[in-house]
């Protein structure tokens, strides 16, 4: 019975163990979120035989590439879905403890011979693979290789022409076929090797290196682990995500401008779009006019602002899909910004302009009205422009109303 | 009649300077993916040989024309028989996507044959590689299929 204990905390200690190095068993792990299984995390691990600064390159552009949310919309309602989340990890080969190699797929770095990198499809959940990289490639052939890690093909075909034979051979075909054109590509004498995307794969990183990451290609090595779909079980839970919809918002309000020497309020409004790239980040463009008005007797000027931003938008929290519910998002915005100014007095006219920079850093809080109406309820702003060689601290105060399109 | 005989000298002449210039020595070296470079060299029964570095699908960086010097062409054909080129698969691939490779093709003796790699390295062809580098690395020129590292799968 002693025995049964001692075998049975040994077992419990090394389970434990391993659950405290954070590291998986596999290269690429693909598995259900433990907290919630609405959410479906993929873990990639890769270890570097090479420098320092090879590890710093290849981690900054697996990084780069792979900062990515992808949403899986549940059967019966495309707005409820799960999320993906994936986690990339980069160490250096002689760093790892001899048991984790076996969960890194791992990596040779050779210096840059002009010839492409290579490596083995790997299988997710399943051991890990391996491939010998050129230094200093652009980012998308180690993001492109690493998806051939997690058990993706190619997406091109080529053909090479033989002029001994004056004949074409195949090297690779597209799977599933046909080739385009039915014969690829056309290479001849002069140019003995040449290469296609296969159809619809044009825009394909497992065809072009120049190609970002897409959702596609992750849903593609879900499928891989079965894990392509949100269950029933998760889609009838409180536990969904919602597909954040791209939205037009119109927002009156009130803008102070000024810096020590001169201050004003205008009042005015802002239209913009925010277009959803992932399930919390979208892409928004605004464009705005606020005007402030004097008058006295004879004298009477009139400051208009003008501005044409862009950047980034983050949901703190999703939208609520049906009922009525808050959400609030923050944004970080960059353009430029125009300042006229026209004074009148005595049968005189002066007439001023400027063009700044504009910065735009602000929150908002969003009322959802229905599926497709929300009430921005209040959205503040600082937004500092720089005329005159001066820094005006500005700040922005409004609300209007927002309306998420595709609903 | 006249035109009958001109007709006939022209189309002979053609056909002896087709087989005076017909390629009996093709290698195209590099890239086995969509992207990369890669190169090709042409070699004709006179030993006059036709070299160019480009990229997959991209422009030509670098070409020339030179000749190989008497008895190279010869040596080249009597290492590949040597080694057993002839007899040779025609494809080896190491399994692994993307990554460089080697195709070569022969005329010689009545003997058509050719290999391709992708990688992976197969001796007979590294040892033919070898002695055909040797000979163009007066012209700067040197056959890069990858066989320069050492294969490590996994």
């Amino acid at each position: 019975m002693n025995r049964f204990y001692y075998i049975t905390s040994i077992a419990v200690f090394f389970m434990l163990l391993q659950s405290c190095t954070g590291t998986r068993r596999f290269g690429t792990t693909i598995e259900r979120d433990e907290n919630n299984p609405c959410q479906v995390n993929m873990i990639i691990q890769v270890a570097i035989e090479g420098t320092d600064d090879d590890v710093t390159m290849v981690k900054s552009a697996l990084e780069d590439c792979y900062g990515k949310e992808c949403f899986i919309p549940c059967p019966g309602d495309s707005l409820k879905g799960c999320k993906t989340k994936i986690t990339v990890v980069v160490k250096k080969y002689s760093s790892l403890k001899e048991d984790e190699t076996a969960g890194f797929h791992y990596v040779q770095m050779i210096d840059d011979d002009g010839l492409p990198s290579n490596a083995y499809l790997g299988t997710p959940n399943n051991g890990a693979s391996s491939g010998t990289w050129r230094r200093n490639q652009p980012p998308g052939v180690y993001c492109h290789e690493v998806l051939h890690f997690c058990g993706l093909p190619d997406k091109y075909c080529s053909r090479l022409y033989d002029p001994v034979t004056d004949s074409a051979r195949t090297e690779l075909v597209c799977d599933p076929p046909p080739d385009p054109n039915g014969y690829c590509c056309a290479p001849s004498a002069s140019h003995t090797r040449c290469s296609t995307p296969c159809a619809g794969h044009e825009h394909d990183l497992m065809a072009n290196i120049y190609t970002p990451l897409s959702c596609d290609n992750i849903m593609d090595v879900l499928k891989g682990a079965g894990l392509n779909n949100c269950p029933p079980e998760c889609c009838a839970s409180d536990k969904t995500f919602t597909r954040p919809p791209d939205e037009v918002y119109i927002i009156p309000g009130y803008y102070h401008f000024g810096d020590k020497n001169t201050k004003f309020g205008s009042i005015g409004g802002s239209v913009g779009y925010t277009k959803q790239i992932g399930t919390s980040l979208g892409v928004t463009i605004e464009g705005g006019y606020y005007l402030h008005s004097d008058k006295d007797n004879s004298y009477k000027q009139t400051s208009g602002l003008m501005h044409i931003t862009g950047g980034i938008t983050y949901r703190v929290t999703d939208p609520p899909t049906t009922e009525k519910g808050i959400s609030i998002s923050t944004h970080a915005l960059f353009g430029v910004s125009r300042y006229t100014q026209k004074t009148s007095f005595g049968g005189n006219t002066l007439k001023d302009d400027a063009t700044s920079l504009h910065f735009n850093i602000g929150a908002a809080v969003d009322l959802q009205l229905n599926r497709s109406w929300a009430v921005r309820l209040l959205q503040a702003d600082y937004a500092p422009t720089f005329f005159y060689e001066a820094t005006q601290h500005n700040y922005r105060i409004s609300a209007g109303l927002v309306h998420r399109l595709g609903r | 009649m006249n035109k009958k005989i001109i007709a006939a000298v022209c189309a002979g002449f053609f056909f002896s300077m087709a087989a005076v210039c017909q390629t009996v020595l093709f290698i195209n070296a590099g890239s086995r993916a969509s992207y990369g470079q890669q190169q090709e060299l042409l070699v004709d029964a006179n030993g006059n040989c036709r070299y160019r570095l480009g990229t997959v699908n991209g422009p030509v960086k670098d070409s020339s024309s030179f000749a190989l010097l008497p008895g190279q062409l010869d040596s080249l054909f009597r290492q590949a028989v040597a080694t057993g080129f002839f007899s040779l698969q025609h494809n080896y691939d190491g399994g692994a996507a993307d990554g460089a490779g080697i195709y070569i093709s022969m005329n010689h003796a009545g003997q058509q044959h050719y290999v391709q790699l992708k990688n992976t390295d197969v001796p007979a062809i590294n040892q033919f590689i070898t002695l055909l580098n040797t000979m163009l690395a007066p012209r700067q020129i040197r056959i890069n299929y990858g066989q320069f590292v050492p294969p490590r799968p996994r």
